[in-house]
This record gives structure tokens, sequence and C-alpha cells, in this order.
């Protein structure tokens, strides 16, 4: 399939651990924001205003530029029912669209599955990570996972040393020679080779990068460099996905969110600055996503695993603003003392498929969910 | 069991837990081992874990129940000086400096009472005054220190500027001789007393690291039917289980020591669950289980935070292992205040008993 | 000549009953018997356990390590790596294949540890006392749901994959079954446990509820009677199908790469005849899983099968740690060294769902293929890991290597592994470019020593090494 420039692209950033909701978009004028948390609330000082009820802690400055311009979409309390506000399961909820069951499809992997069904591209989805996200994961359906930086991406990156390493991948690739009806051979072989593939067309695109933008030494900002690169290449690829963590904010949480969100602000701000630079940020947006909200009341230190939580759309065609409502924090409308979520998940991603990437939704999330009007 | 325990003219009386499991802050990840302060106040020395990082020496104030305060957090997860790897040992000299060992880099790390890094020393060997796994630590009267260099299975004694004095020991399981030793303490005439923890026994050496005695051998419950090596956590009880100890004096990879100024010795018994404690002829007196029945101010913290947690603690049918020790790693005996403090450290949190003197039980009481 | 033909037959038996070894132990391992190795195996209590009290002196938070990775991983991995007694643990990592539980939804990986832990003790006794002891399992029963199978509203999925995936396998029995089946476990649950807030995990504990047990007649399999669970487990561990369904998965496991199960009540077993020498062991013997392993690793069908087997990441993985030495303590680093089967498709304790990790050609992905290749490679390219400088002392003591004698010599002391003939041009072809190697003075040495790393990477980064 020619790769197609203006194809869209979706960009995922998974906010790991459960990223605190209240400390990110902040009720700076509700009481019980304060009264809550005696140790972890943002100082009215050190809030930047986004508008009479909400502010961001100045740390996401970046963030607050993004709203300035209306590119930044604000999902209140998302989340689904019954949260069992567990790690592992929360994520396989976000990633499968399986509340009820142990899903084993990933929304992301179904959505390749739809975008390139003869596996033409084998670098369609390119994730940032060691291990594959369930959220890509589909039986058959390919993922370059870039584990270490992009420049030594590829098999035994231990050999570095230039005409070595040629010779090496060479002999690699004449190793691998299809043998044709060899069963598990055979397989292995074409595996091989296209992962081989994949890996110098992947490489190469640093080498083709050039920029005046200058991202933070962070492992979020080399993520999303790394992304900017891939993007730039035009090597067809429509998804990519990283994480960013780890928000478990059980304990001294306030310089440690502050810290988390500087790094991915920055990167961000640095992310998008070059996409514009180079002209090809119209057809990409981010979204970015955390597992779980965290509870209302502080226990002293830090806060512990909520329910809703907040979800952020970013890119130059999002018509910026609140959508949906933060739940109320009066402790009556509390569930179990969290946040009650208000609006699905899955409603975010629904909008994403079918205005963005032009898919139908329903097979991929699941079920039929209420979009909201966020993209243009 | 009763908060009070009794035998032969001593009463022990479980006073107040202190702590919760927190990667930093309020809270403690894995105590190793600790030391009092000079001021009612005591240094933990917290393993971590490779999820969180959370390896550091903490600071806490020690007061009544609830009056327990953070002070200072040092030597946190990092490879520059003054940062940690795997902290095991910590002592304080009568300055209020502190030393902290370095179980993985093989050195001792000194900081002032605040918490700033002064100095450090060691190189990985088995050659005088060189380390390997060292573990735990103590600060002689003098100022010397004295250190369990537990992969060497011997002790060596150091000035505070880091020169070997002395040796002691060597591999084996006679008298003067460790295996793989953890935990170290000094009574009030300057006898060594260290936990040694694969023989399953404590050595008192004197002064001059002469063997002195042996106490305790090993010993441990049988393991329950329903239950498995990997998460048997006993002895707590729950029903049907086999309830009971192993009997008076028998350890099972002892971590820690400490003595009170009669003379009783106490021995963090880790494979037990258990502090047992000794009178002066090595004589076996009486265990402490753990009785945390009351919360901890910083566990009241977390609790309040999440209201569904104090409805979970009701609905268990048997609150009886959130009282006991699990895998207690270390115990201190406060002569100022006549308190047993011992470090409960699978549970993130060190348990307080007072050692009662002249103690009568209220008539209204009974 | 019948030494080499010895090896390569013990390195088969223990890269399957085991995780491998190197040329020392093979050596040994030779030196007693084939067979007196296979008792040894099968009698893990003639080894020492893996002492824990080391690890939890080292990592204690690897005891309770809560719901997040990596320090339930390193304490499995930690015992997968230093455990001499290697069947019982390939033994618990089989039942964990089969009796597929995960933390996703178990959230406590200190209880997951505990199943695995049961599957040591009681992998190798008697798979109806197993079954029995796993429908008392509380990670089980919760992750199965069982806990809310009441008697006035039934749970079936307890019922169900117990029949479907840990003893008869789909096509023999019925809904009905499936149903009858739930009913007699209604009561079978847990008792609450204390909270993990603010002192971390607790056990729960299995607690039979007769209040909440449907008393009345169910019909199972054709017999009929107010069946308890016990006597389900009794009636199905009778059924041939049963028989067949445990031995084609440790045929599948053991021997040689089966279709995915799902297919089985479709697909025939790729030898019919070895499944039947097995079935016959597993009911002559009343269910002693002992007997039919004696018969298994002592058939002609094992010995014959080798290279039939892709391996499982948690096999590449430990393998190569096993083999190169190092990993005894838990030091600094197991963490993520831990989580490596994770990143080749294989999260241990947490299989994706109830029907376990899809084994054989489907651990092959791009991704995957890469990430084994690529951390087996690093291993083997580190020269000063033991197990390699045990390799080069051996080459050292040859003298002189040409090409051809390096690369069958490396082959040989890294598995023995064969490789096809095609495989091998490519790899004394690649030597050729370097010349002989020689060890005579320090630099020759230390350039064949490269060399040698080298050429380990690109043997390892072969096919035909992802086999067994």
């Amino acid at each position: 399939m020619a790769a197609k420039q203006k194809d869209p692209v979706l960009v995922v950033v998974q906010l790991t651990g459960g990223n605190d909701y209240l400390n990110t978009v902040v009720p700076y004028n509700n009481p019980l924001y304060r009264d809550n948390r005696k140790v972890v609330s943002i100082g009215d000082n050190q809030i930047l205003r986004l508008d009479k009820d909400y502010g961001v802690p100045s740390y996401l400055a970046p963030m607050k530029q993004f709203w300035d311009e209306g590119k930044l979409a604000v999902m209140h309390g998302v989340g689904y029912l019954d949260s069992p506000r567990s790690h592992f399961r929360s994520m396989d909820i976000w990633h499968t669209c399986e509340a009820d069951k142990v899903g084993t499809e990933g929304w992301l992997g179904r959505v390749i599955r739809e975008i390139d069904p003869n596996k033409e591209n084998v670098i369609t989805a390119v994730s940032f990570g060691p291990c594959l996200f369930r959220a890509l994961s589909m039986p058959g359906v390919p993922v370059a996972c870039v584990a270490g930086p992009l420049e030594t991406y590829g098999f035994l990156p231990g050999i570095q040393e230039q005409t070595q390493r040629q010779a090496v991948l060479d002999r690699f690739s004449r190793m691998y020679k299809p043998i044709p009806g060899s069963g598990v051979m055979e397989y292995m072989a074409t595996t091989g080779l296209d992962s081989l593939k994949g890996a110098d067309i992947l490489k190469a695109a640093p080498g083709k990068y050039s920029s005046e933008i200058k991202y933070p030494d962070s492992s979020i900002g080399r993520k999303l460099k790394g992304i900017a690169q891939v993007h730039f290449a035009d090597l067809g690829t429509r998804v990519f996905y990283c994480d960013h963590g780890s928000f478990d904010t059980h304990a001294g949480q306030n310089p440690l969110h502050a810290s988390l969100w500087t790094a991915l602000s920055e990167g961000l701000d640095a992310f998008m600055a070059d996409l514009r630079s180079h002209d090809k940020a119209d057809n990409v947006i981010i979204l970015i996503f955390s597992e779980f909200g965290r509870r209302v009341r502080d226990n002293g230190s830090g806060t512990d695993h909520g329910a809703a939580g907040v979800t952020f759309v970013i890119g130059e065609k999002v018509r910026g603003g609140h959508y949906g409502d933060m739940p109320s924090l009066e402790a009556r409308k509390l569930v179990q003392g969290d946040l009650n979520p208000n609006m699905d998940f899955r409603g975010i991603y629904s909008a994403i498929l079918d205005k963005w990437l032009h898919i139908d939704p329903v097979p991929i999330v699941n079920g039929t969910y209420e979009q909201l009007a966020f993209l243009n | 069991m009763a908060l009070q325990t009794y035998i032969k003219g001593r009463a022990y009386d479980w006073s107040h837990a202190i702590g919760r499991a927190a990667a930093n802050g309020t809270g403690f990840n894995y105590p190793q081992t600790m030391c009092l302060g000079n001021d009612g106040d005591i240094y933990v020395a917290n393993r971590g874990n490779e999820n969180t990082f959370a390896m550091r020496v903490n600071r806490v104030k020690i007061g009544g129940p609830g009056e327990e305060e953070l002070l200072a957090e040092f030597f946190t997860y990092g490879e520059a000086d003054g940062q940690s790897v795997w902290p095991f040992g910590v002592a304080v000299d009568k300055n209020g400096n502190v030393y902290a060992t370095d179980e993985w880099t093989n050195t001792v790390s000194v900081f002032d009472a605040g918490g700033k890094f002064i100095r450090k020393w060691g190189t990985p060997g088995s050659d005088p005054g060189e380390l390997r796994n060292p573990a735990g630590i103590i600060c002689e009267p003098n100022g010397n220190v004295i250190l369990v260099d537990s992969g060497n299975d011997r002790l060596q004694v150091f000035t505070p500027e880091g020169k070997v004095v002395a040796q002691w020991g060597k591999s084996g399981s006679g008298e003067g001789e460790f295996n793989k030793p953890w935990g170290i303490t000094l009574d009030n005439e300057g006898n060594i007393y260290v936990a040694d923890w694969k023989n399953h026994r404590v050595q008192k050496l004197s002064a001059s690291g002469k063997f002195v005695m042996s106490i305790g051998r090993y010993g441990t419950l049988p393991v329950p039917e329903n239950a498995f090596a990997v998460t048997y956590l006993g002895p707590f009880l729950s029903h049907g289980d086999p309830p009971g100890y192993p009997q008076g004096g028998l350890l099972n990879h002892p971590t820690d020591v400490a003595v009170d100024p009669d003379g009783d010795i106490y021995v963090a018994d880790w494979g037990n669950h258990r502090v047992c404690i000794f009178d002066q002829e090595g004589k076996p007196l009486t265990n402490l289980v753990g009785d945390a029945q009351v919360m901890s101010k910083w566990g009241q913290q977390s609790i309040d935070a999440n209201p569904d947690m104090m409805k979970a603690y009701r609905r268990a049918r048997n609150q009886e292992p959130l009282w006991r020790f699990c895998f207690p790693t270390a115990v201190d005996f406060d002569p100022k205040t006549d308190r047993i403090i011992v470090a409960d450290s699978q549970r993130n949190r060190l348990q307080i008993y007072q050692k009662v003197r002249d103690y009568i039980e209220f008539q209204a009481n009974l | 000549m019948a030494h080499a033909a010895d090896i390569a037959l013990m390195a088969h038996l223990m890269r399957r009953a085991g995780f491998g070894a190197g040329r020392d132990e093979l050596e040994a391992r030779v030196a007693k018997g084939y067979d007196a190795t296979v008792e040894e195996l099968l009698d893990p209590e003639t080894q020492p356990p893996v002492d824990h009290y080391t690890l939890l002196r080292h990592q204690p938070s690897a005891l309770l390590p809560g719901g997040v990775p990596p320090m339930g991983n390193v304490n499995y991995m930690y015992y997968l790596v230093t455990t001499q007694r290697p069947l019982e643990e390939k033994m618990a990592l089989f039942w964990h294949h089969v009796f597929a539980t995960g933390n996703s939804k178990v959230d406590n990986y200190d209880q997951l540890l505990e199943q695995i832990d049961l599957f040591r003790h009681h992998g190798m006794g008697n798979y109806r006392d197993l079954l029995l002891k796993l429908a008392k399992n509380p990670s089980m029963i919760f992750w199965l749901d069982n806990n809310q199978n009441h008697g006035t509203e039934v749970n079936e999925n307890w019922g169900r994959e117990l029949l479907e995936l840990f003893s008869l396998g789909a096509g023999n029995y019925t809904e009905i079954d499936v149903r009858e089946a739930s009913r007699a476990f209604t009561g079978w649950g847990f008792e609450t446990k204390l909270p993990r807030l603010p002192y971390g995990r607790f056990p729960w504990k299995f607690q039979y509820r007769p209040e909440d047990h449907d008393e009345g007649e169910k019909t199972f399999l054709g017999h009929k009677g107010n069946f308890n669970g016990e006597d389900i487990i009794d009636i199905v561990v009778e059924q041939p199908a049963c028989a067949k369904f445990i031995c084609r998965h440790l045929y599948n496991f053991f021997v040689a790469d089966e279709p995915q199960v799902p297919a089985w009540n479709l697909e025939p077993p790729r030898d019919p005849a070895a499944i039947d020498i097995l079935t016959k062991a597993f009911r002559e013997n009343k269910y002693e899983m002992k007997p039919v392993l004696r018969t298994l690793f002592t058939s002609d069908f094992f010995k014959n099968a080798r290279y039939k087997h892709l391996k499982s990441p948690a096999e590449v993985v430990v393998g190569t740690l096993r083999q190169m030495g190092g990993y005894e303590i838990a030091k600094p680093g197991y963490g993520e060294l831990s989580m490596q089967p994770s990143y080749m498709g294989q999260d241990l304790l947490n299989p994706p769902s109830v029907e376990g990790w899809h084994t054989g050609q489907e651990w092959i992905n791009s991704g995957s293929l890469m990430a084994r290749i690529n951390f087996v490679a690093e291993q083997v390219g580190n020269t000063s890991a033991p197990g390699v400088q045990s390799i080069i002392k051996r080459l050292r003591a040859m003298g002189v290597l040409a090409p051809e004698q390096m690369v069958d010599t490396c082959l040989d002391l890294l598995g023995p592994i064969e490789v096809g003939p095609d495989t091998k041009k490519e790899l004394v072809d690649q030597v050729k470019e370097w010349g002989d190697l020689s060890w005579d003075t320090a630099a020759n040495a230390q350039a064949a020593t490269k060399r040698t790393g080298e050429l380990l990477q690109l043997i390892v980064a072969t096919r035909e090494y992802q086999f067994a």
C-alpha cells in the first residue's frame, strides 16, 4: 500500500500508573479541592488559569499554551462502570475495550488489521518501549517495538562497528533464506526478513531527519523525537505508541507529579513545534490517557487509586475546549471515595476511529458509544 | 494474645506502631537494619525494590503514639556519592554522624546529622580493609566503627576515616566463626553481639573480638499443610491452622540483636517471625510476636484517604495476621525510654513495646 | 562417536526436562547415565531446595510483590535460574501453562507465586489430588469467579474451564455437564482477606460454605448423585478423554509442538501411538505423574524428537541465564532481567487468558523474534560471562582452529546444536573471513575472544537456535 502522505496518524501517549486528575486539571475555586487535599493540593500562586473554574499547575505550561491556541481538548470524568482500581486490569480494559471479561485483542491491533489487512507495510504501527502493549496486540499483526534508541534499532545491536555490522546482517539475511514448504522454518524466515527490512527502514529515519528543534533530554523526550523522525520519513506509519510514568503517586506526590509532567509537557512542546516547522502537523493527533485517576482525599503524602480521570487530545485539527464535566467532589456523590466517571473512554476512541481514522468504531470498541465533537 | 506479656519479672506492653509502606516520605520500604539516634530518633536503612527504587535511610522521631515525625531522608537510589544501590547497615556515632553500608557497591558512606554526605570508603575484596557484602554496622564509644563484613564472614573494625584496625572471625560454624552474619550491637561493657544469620545463632564476643558465648540454635515451625514456602508467613494464626511457635531459644536465620541495661538479649528471629528474648546467660525467656492492633498514624492517613478500606478491614474474619510480625529484620532497645523497637520489615512498620518495670494492673482492668 | 551421541541425547533431555545445561554439567550427567539422570530428575527431594531466605535478604520485596511487576517476576525468575530441581521447576511451569491464571485480574503477585509453589510441591504427584488442590486454590477461584458461584445463582466459569481446559478438552462433555459440574462446586470460595493498605498483601484462604452449596441431585457424565466438587473430579479423571487430554499436553510441552489447544478436538495428535503409550501409563498408575514422566523421558519417541519444540520465552531466557552463569544472586538489575520473557511475549504469572499462551510457532512474530535474538546475543556476546569463559577455555585447549572446527566446536559447546547445511555454510564462511584463530599471543587471544563472541551471537541468531 503506497504511503499516502496525508493519511491520518494517531500518536498515543500512555500515562502508566494512574495520573492524578485533580492535580492536572485543578478545580481551584472549589473549596472541596483544598479541604480534601491538605498536603498535595497545588497552591493558588502555582496555577495557570484556563478559565474561572479550572487551571493547570505551572509545570503544565506548554499544555496551557496548546489550550490558548485552541488545540487542546480536555475530556472530563473519563472511565467506565465499576472500575477495579487495579493497574493491570484497568489498563487491560483501556487496551482491549473489554470491561467484563479478560480480552486479548488490542483496539489498535484491530485498527492495524483494518488499515493494512494484507500486511503490506510492517511498520504501520511503531511502538516505543520494550514490550508489546496489549493495545497493539493482535495475532498476525506486526508491530515494530523500538526498545532502545532508534539509531541502533535492529538485530544484534551489540555489533555496532559499521563494516562488521553490515557483514553480520548480510549473513543473517542469507541464513534466513525461505525454504518453501518447510513449515515453521519458512514462517520464521519471512518473519525474520520482514523484521530485518522493517529495522532497515526504521533505522534510516534518524539519518534523514534534520531539525532546529531541541527536545528535552528525558525518556519521553527521546521517544517523542523518535516518533517525529519516523513520521517525517514518510514510511506509512499510522499509529505510534509510547508510555511515560510511573504516575502511581502514592507517596511524595507533588515533586514526582511535577517532574513527570514537566518532562512530558516539554517533550510535547518540542514535538508539536517540530511537526509544525516541517509542515507535518496537520494529519497528526495525540491522545494522552491514563488507566484511572486518583482518590479525592490525599493520604498525607500522595494519593491512592481512584476511578474517573482526565484524557487529553492535542492536534491542529482538534477543537480545543472542555468536554464533559468534572464529576462532583461532594462526598455523597463520590463512588467509594472516588470521582464518579461520567464519560466512557470508548466514546473517545469511537470519535477518533470514526472521525479521524475513518474506520467503523463499533467492532473495534465492542459497542456504540457517544462521540463528542472534539475533532474538526 | 494479650497486649502485655509477663515473664520472670519482666513485663512487656505493646505501645504503638509507626509507619506504612511508602516509596518515599512518611513510611518505609523494607527496613534492613536500624540504629537509635541520640535525640529520641531512629535511623532506618530501607532496602527498597526494583519497581519504585525506594532505597534510602530515613530518620524518624519517636515519641508517644502518634507523635512520630519524619525528620530526614537520604542515601537514596543512585550511583553518585551519597546515594545507594543496596542499603544495608546504619549506625550513629555520639556526634550524630551517620554511617551507612551498601552491600552491592561494598562501601561505607558517612553523613552528618543533617544527612549531608561527608565521605565514603570501601573496595571489594577479601584482604584486610576490603569488603564483600557489608551488612550491619555499629559505632563504638571511642569513635571506631565495627562492620559486619558479611560476604567475608568476619567483622572488621575501622577508624571513622576508614582505616582498618582489626579483623575478627572467618567462615565456619565454630566459635568465633560466621556464616553470612547480618546485624550487630554492643552492650554497656563494649561486648559485641552479632546475629550469625546462616548459623542460626547470636554470638557474643568481648570488646577485643574474643568469643564469649553462643546463643540459640536452629529451629523452625513445620510448614503447615496449606501454606507454601514462598508466601508462608507463619506463624500467623487462622482458623484451623496449627498454632504455636517453635520452642523458645530456637532461631531461624536471626538478623539482629539488642541488649538492654539489665543484660537481657533480644534477637530478631527473622525466619520465625518473632523476637526471642534471652537472659544474660543465654537462657530463653519469652517471645514477642507482634501485637499491632491499632493502626499507626501514617497508616491511618492511608485509611482515611481510602474510605472503603475500613469496611474492607471489618469484612475480614480474622484480624490476627495484621498484628503479627512478618520477617522482622531489626530490633533495638532504647535505655532512655525502656522501649523495644522492632522493624517489622515486610509490613513496613516499626512496632514498639514498653519494657514495664513495677507494673501493677489496676483492679478495674481485671 | 558414542560419547558425542550421549552428550547430544543428554543435552536434549536437560533442555526438555529442565532448562538446559552447560558442557561440564552434561559430561557429569553422562557419566552417571541417562536412566540414572531421569531418576534423579524425578526425585527432586534428593537435591537442595531453592534458598528463598537468600532471595529475601537481597530482594525483600519479592515476598509480597503487590500488583505491579517486576518483583513478582524476580521471585519466579530466581527460582527458575537457581533451582537444582530442574524437572520440579519445569513441571510447575507446565502446570502454569495448563492452569493459566493471570495477575491482570488476580492483582496479587504473592498469591500467584503461591500457586506456582503449589505446582512445585504437587505437580509431580497425583493429578487427581492436584486438581482438587487447584479447585481449592483461592487465586484460581477468584480468577474463574467461583467465589460468585452460589447455590441460588450458578456461575459456570470454573465448571466450564475445569472440563474444557484443565481435564477433558472440548467435545468430551455437554453444556448440561458444565452446568451440573458448576452446581457441584457452589460454595467453594475463600475468606475475605485483610486489605492491602497500608501494610501490604495478606493471603487468601479457601473456605467452603455449605449454606451456599446446591445440595440437589446432579447428573454428570452419565452419573447421578448429590455430587460435591470432589466427586466431579473423581468422575472426570476416570474418563479416557482426560488421560488423552493431559497426555497430549505433556507431549506438546515436553516432546514436540502440537497445534493450539482449541484445535485439539478437530486435529488428531501428530503421533497417536505416543499419546497411547502415555495414556496407558497415566491410567495404569491411577494418575500418578512420575510413572508417566518416566515413560515419556525413556521412550524412543522422546529421544528422537530432537529440535521439534520451539522454545518458549521462559526457556530462551532461563536457559541462557543458567548457561551464562553469574545470576545465582538476585543482584541489582534482576528486575529488568525478569521482564525479558514478557518482552518476548510470555509475561510469566500473567498469561493473557485462562487459555494460556499460544505456544510453538505462535511464539514468533516480528517483535518477539528480534527480542529473543537480541537478548541471547547480548548474553553470549559478553565474553567475560562464566558460561562464555568456559567455552573459550575449551577452545583454547584445542590450539589453532580452522574455520570449520571453530564453528563445529562452538555449535557443540553452546548446545550441542544442529544446524542445516545452508546455515552451516554461512557460519563457516563468516569465520573464513576472519581466518584461523589462535590463542598463542595476548593479541591473538584477544582477537580470538572477540571473534568467538561474535560467532556465538551469529549462532544464536539462527533459526535453528530457536528450537530445543
